[in-house]
């Protein structure tokens, strides 16, 4: 199913067809382990080079949309999740979490490259890709293993300096 | 604010209301959190939190740990809301069920459109319709954050939205004069100059005309503004009940201090179902000041 609609000039298309959500469900059970039942309220659909998440039952006729639903993962070369997808996903990950701790967080946000073995804990070998970053068990984004185990934060920039800002009054200015 | 003399109840309660600080309520969100957790991870940072006994999901912030409630991780997950209980009563008013089709036809920044989605369980489908570029940020920020996904957000002049729907309910929040939020704003206490009030007025008939006319025959509309002046409430859905096919819904209340609404002010009248609309006075809930109607499409 396809749906069309013109907003400022450009077609919006939102591709709902199946191959995105069989992408989707294989994706994250393969590299977080997330139970491929999760998806099943759920609607997947293309924009660009985007797979996105949402609820909505119907698309009401005639109106322009701006957006709609959660980013889910990036589809252009290799799929890349988002920081709000890990986040929304949260308890259903059971594989590839780096546990930080308010100093290794602090050092990520702030652009730092740490290896794997520095960290609290972790559920993941090492494999290089995408790793969910999580702080007091809650998965706050998405992070980065490159061959050598080295870990890189992936959190968007307006995201990372609100949570240096929620971190900052954790611990006042020490990590700032 | 002395035209209202003799319209509000206790006006020197009002008044001195006015002067006092804006205490602070959110809304546990639990599309991400059970209640139960949110709470109690707040009380361990030190904040104290005292339920809101008529609204569900609210929590009034009694203390905190000397930082505000919004600089916490929490906030930051999107497991609460920061939203006035006054605002507050506008979506529970609304009624949604699961999988009905809502519109939100002025939604920035987002209060009401995902307190909205909350009861609905993010089932079914919320059009959250935002005209103004600057406020669409915020809108889409709290949509995201506070983990909705039945909403569609669009950009349209409401009074010009297009034929969709129809809609099971509509809610039309409009642009005002802000009185209600005098408290926060000081420069609001002297009250909505006259020709400000008579400009918003025209836009907000539009807008509630246009709202009825997208529910579907049955389907309620919920009109609400921070505002006192009856030129905003009464006088426009008294304006609606005119020109469109529509009904007041008497508001339940029951228990919750509030005022009925008017049915005349200085020399105008107005219909007598307009009594079960409601006014929320800040010295009433310790809250911001509010005006809610609910009608029903015929």
């Amino acid at each position: 199913m396809s749906k069309r609609f013109r907003y400022k000039g450009q077609i919006i298309n939102l591709d709902f067809s199946d191959k995105w959500t069989e992408l989707v469900k294989d994706y994250f059970h393969n590299r977080f382990g997330v139970d491929p039942t999760f998806w099943k309220p759920y609607k997947i659909f293309n924009r660009g080079d985007e797979l996105w998440l949402a609820s909505f039952s119907l698309v009401p006729q005639n109106i322009r949309i701006v957006k709609a639903g959660l980013r889910l993962l990036r589809v252009k070369g290799n799929p890349k999740p988002t920081t709000v997808a890990l986040q929304r996903l949260n308890k259903h990950i059971n594989k590839n979490i780096i546990y930080t701790d308010i100093e290794t967080l602090s050092k990520l946000l702030n652009g730092a490259i740490i290896h794997v073995s520095n960290f609290l804990k972790t559920t993941t070998d090492g494999e290089k890709g995408y790793v969910a970053l999580a702080f007091q068990d809650l998965i706050v984004g998405c992070g980065y293993i490159s061959s050598g185990g080295m870990v890189k934060s992936q959190i968007p920039a307006g995201k990372a300096r609100e949570l240096k800002d929620v971190l900052r009054r954790l611990v006042g200015d020490f990590y700032s | 604010m002395d035209r209202y003399a003799e319209i509000i109840p206790d006006f020197e309660s009002f008044k001195a209301c006015l002067q006092t600080p804006q205490p602070h309520y959110i809304r546990v969100n639990t599309l991400k959190v059970s209640e139960e957790k949110a709470v109690s991870k707040l009380y361990d940072l030190g904040f104290v939190l005292e339920r809101v006994p008529y609204l569900k999901w609210f929590y009034k912030v009694l203390g905190t740990p000397g930082y505000p409630i919004t600089h916490t991780l929490y906030h930051w997950l999107g497991w609460f809301y920061v939203q006035d209980v006054a605002p507050g009563l506008v979506s529970p008013i609304l009624e949604p069920k699961k999988d009905e089709l809502i519109l939100d036809l002025a939604a920035a920044p987002g209060g009401k459109t995902t307190h909205i989605a909350q009861i609905m369980e993010n089932t079914g489908t919320i059009v959250a319709n935002e005209p103004v570029t600057g406020r669409l940020r915020s809108l889409q920020a709290n949509t995201h954050r506070m983990g909705v996904l039945n909403t569609i957000i669009t950009q349209h002049n409401g009074i010009m939205f297009p034929d969709s729907g129809p809609f099971d309910r509509v809610l039309v929040d409009v642009p005002c004069s802000g009185e209600g939020r005098a408290r926060e704003t000081k420069s609001r206490q002297k009250g909505a100059e006259p020709g400000f009030i008579e400009s918003i007025s025209g836009t907000q008939k539009g807008l509630l005309r246009r709202a009825i006319q997208l529910t579907k025959p049955g389907g309620i509309i919920v009109y609400s503004t921070c505002t006192f002046a009856p030129e905003e409430n009464e006088a426009v859905v008294n304006y609606a009940l005119q020109n469109e096919p529509c009904e007041i819904v008497p508001i339940d209340m029951s228990g919750i201090p509030h005022s009925e609404g008017l049915t005349r002010w200085q020399d105008m009248e107005f219909d007598s179902s307009l009594k079960h609309t409601i006014r929320i006075y800040p010295h009433q809930l310790d809250s911001d000041g509010m005006y809610i109607a609910k009608l029903r499409r015929l």
